[in-house]
């Protein structure tokens, strides 16, 4: 390894490690309740039944639920105070359609200077406010099109290095968020551990009135994918993904508000000239969400992607989606769903779906606050 | 490796040279951004200001921070008064203030489910559980309702560790009151003076009009009365009322029709004829339990509007009470 390459890990150790030092300096801080060892425990369970008119490739295999009623998720999460100056979590994923998963598992430095939040390990990249959430804490049954379409069927989580700051100019805060991700994701980029994915992401929040505020984030993430065929030497270009999502909400009480959300996005792909496929692509979803009734919610999804697999030909032909559904909630941590799906496929098919989803939850919560 | 891989680049030219310079130009400058823009914003705020930066989490808190702390303090809470203490979603300027803050005071047990995530993304090891600026307001607190082994959420959402209301009795407040002198007059021992000063006027503002409200509600001794979620039984406890009936199943739960059936029976068999609701909750359904039982239904708060101190909510609270008692005991005379 040459001078060079160990510079900046180096470089990034020294920062971490006198930044935290620095932090003991200041905090000073009483150990009452960091020392034992008593970590935050929560296991969410989610079940959800699919009647659906799509035809399963395998009617004997691990297809996800078609025309049944599956254990999607038990999802176990953890975290404890590690010392005054960091956290560590971790969300481990067990299903009854295939191994357990670790979702997420990282350190939080809670104590670096200037209010920087920095996390390292496997975690849910800061793309959008649906990738943030975990599939079971969603307000619909599953992922827009346009997630499961770019960032994978669970959305996009990483190993990798963040840092991020909050800041206030006039009446707005704003939070800004740089990633580096050390590869792993094939649904959008090469699939190639060790070919670095960057994520950007700028937020923009500011309160209307004291009922009513409005979020806006700007996103970009930047990597590559291979275009060689199977087994020809790997031929990597560079793809980047843009997207702007759009949050108004309004509250009267905690059991009475109204949330308006949109994503969209674009991914914009380099390509050999003359190359014909790997076109520009582009997706979205729209999403209207009312809690009207202190245990009722319901809300409407409007989809909308053209696949990465677009033929450029027929270009027009493109996903859509149109969802409804209405939530009974049992309590804060318990919820029955009902979710209806049309999804047009390019090539004709209307595919009708009914969701039937049972979410509870016990102990932390670790998502409250995205 | 992948950290190594990034910056390979000029070590080992490769068609690819040109990409992955522009890439880790593209990373310094995100770093450089990130990190060394805002700091310098938030750093430029730092040092003007010289009075102590208070964030709490309700106005109840904020309210006593400013009686004992007086000018010396700049006192702000996060939760709105009319909304449910339990479930509040802090915003992204919440953050921004807490980051700021000397001090961090909030009532502890799971009274604010939502502050833990909250004091991590302040990014302030001064608020962080146990060091300097963390004030829990429930310490040498007697607590009520304090369950016993094996307690899980089928007996409710919240109130796991003991019911979390407890600044509804005014002798708890003098406490925390106390607490928070102490607190404060050890990041600043030159004002120790002035706050100790503060905190003996504001024991015995409580006191004076404790006399008083206690004298207004004596004639309603062991009333029993109906509370939407069981906030009250410190209140209860300190002006002798019997509050343990409740719109609410279990604290947190919504009520069910059969729930609201039973309660409604309950009400008729010990003629119970006052309901109290707190601005947040659904007054309807505590009206329509009302009009099935000739109740009333009167509004009370747990936490000081915007506008008034502690002291005087709860001067209001007893008063709205004793005018309801009066009415329905009129009410109910033959
Ligand atoms: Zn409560």
């Amino acid at each position: 390894m040459s001078l060079k390459s160990t510079a900046p890990v180096v470089a990034l150790f020294l920062v971490f490690a006198s930044a935290q030092a620095q932090a003991q300096n200041e905090s000073s801080a009483g150990k009452r309740g960091l020392s034992s060892f008593n970590p935050e425990i929560g296991i969410v369970a989610d079940i959800v039944g699919r009647a659906s008119e799509e035809e399963p490739a395998d009617p004997f295999g691990e297809d996800e639920g078609i025309d049944r009623f599956s254990f999607r998720e038990a999802q176990l999460v953890f975290g404890a105070f590690v010392d005054p100056f960091m956290r560590a979590d971790f969300a481990f994923v067990f299903s009854d359609r295939g191994d357990p998963e670790i979702e997420e598992a990282y350190l939080s430095f809670l104590a670096l200077p200037g209010r920087i939040r920095s996390r390292v390990g496997k975690f849910r990249s800061k793309i959008g406010k649906v990738n943030l959430k975990d599939l079971n804490a969603l307000q619909f049954v599953n992922e827009p099109l346009v997630i499961q379409e770019y960032l994978g069927d669970e959305g996009m989580s990483l190993t990798g290095i963040n840092a991020s700051r909050i800041f206030g100019l006039g009446p707005f805060a704003l939070e800004l968020t740089g990633e580096f991700f050390e590869g792993g994701q094939d649904v959008l980029f090469s699939g190639v551990r060790g070919e670095p994915i960057y994520v950007g992401h700028l937020k923009g929040y500011v309160d209307f009135t004291p009922r009513s505020n409005f979020e806006i984030g700007l996103n970009y993430a930047s990597g590559d994918r291979n275009i060689a065929a199977d087994g020809d030497p790997v031929d990597l270009r560079s793809t980047n993904l843009v997207g702007v999502d759009l949050t108004y909400q309004w509250k009267r009480t905690s059991t009475l508000k109204v949330r308006l959300t949109g994503e969209g996005y674009r991914v914009d792909r380099d390509r050999r000239s003359g190359d014909p496929q790997a076109p520009d692509v582009d997706g979205g979803f729209l999403n209207a969400d009312v809690r009207f009734a202190p245990r009722w919610s319901a809300g409407a999804r409007y989809d909308r992607v053209e696949p990465l697999e677009l033929d450029p030909a027929t270009r027009h032909d493109d996903r859509a989606g149109y969802a409804v559904y209405a939530t009974f909630h049992q309590s804060e941590f318990a919820w029955i769903r009902l979710q209806y799906q049309l999804t047009r496929e390019p090539d004709g098919f209307r595919n009708d779906e009914v969701y039937l989803q049972f979410r509870a939850q016990i102990g932390v919560d670790r998502h409250g606050l995205q | 490796m992948a950290f190594s891989k990034c910056f390979r680049a000029s070590a080992h030219p490769s068609p690819a040279t040109r990409r992955e310079a522009r890439r880790r130009l593209i990373g310094f400058c995100a770093g450089f951004v990130c990190l060394g823009f805002p700091w310098l914003v938030g750093t430029a705020h730092a040092g003007k200001e010289k009075r102590i930066r208070v964030t709490t989490t309700l106005t109840m808190l904020s309210s006593i921070a400013e009686a004992i702390g007086g000018d010396r303090v700049s006192a702000t809470s996060i939760a709105a008064p009319g909304y449910n203490p339990h479930f509040i979603e802090p915003r992204p300027s919440d953050i921004l203030r807490l980051g700021r803050s000397d001090y961090f005071i909030h009532m502890g047990l799971d009274l604010e489910l939502w502050r833990g995530p909250l004091v991590e993304a302040a990014v302030n090891p001064r608020l962080l559980p146990g060091a300097v600026g963390d004030v829990d307001a429930s310490v040498g607190i007697d607590l009520l309702e304090v369950p016993g082994v094996g307690l899980s959420r089928a007996s409710g959402d919240i109130h796991i560790f003991g019911n979390p209301h407890y600044w509804l009795d005014p002798e708890n407040v003098k406490r925390m009151a106390e607490q928070f002198a102490g607190r404060l007059a050890a990041g600043a021992p030159g004002s120790s003076d002035l706050f100790r000063e503060n905190l003996r006027s504001f024991s015995r503002s409580v006191d004076e009009h404790m006399a008083s409200w206690k004298s207004a509600l004596s004639p309603f001794q062991g009333q029993r009365l109906v509370a939407y979620h069981n906030s009250w039984p410190y209140f209860a406890h300190a002006f002798n009322l019997r509050i343990d009936l409740f719109v609410e199943p279990k604290p947190g739960i919504s009520p069910s029709g059969s729930h609201l059936e039973g309660l409604v029976a309950q009400m008729k068999r010990d003629e119970v004829r006052i309901i109290i609701v707190e601005p947040f909750q659904p007054r309807r359904i505590a009206e329509s339990v009302a009009k099935r039982t000739s109740g009333k239904v009167v509004e009370l708060w747990q936490n000081p509007s915007g506008k008034d101190s502690y002291i005087e909510m709860m001067d209001r609270n007893v008063h709205t009470l004793v005018e309801a008692l009066r009415a329905s005991r009129r009410g109910s005379a033959p």
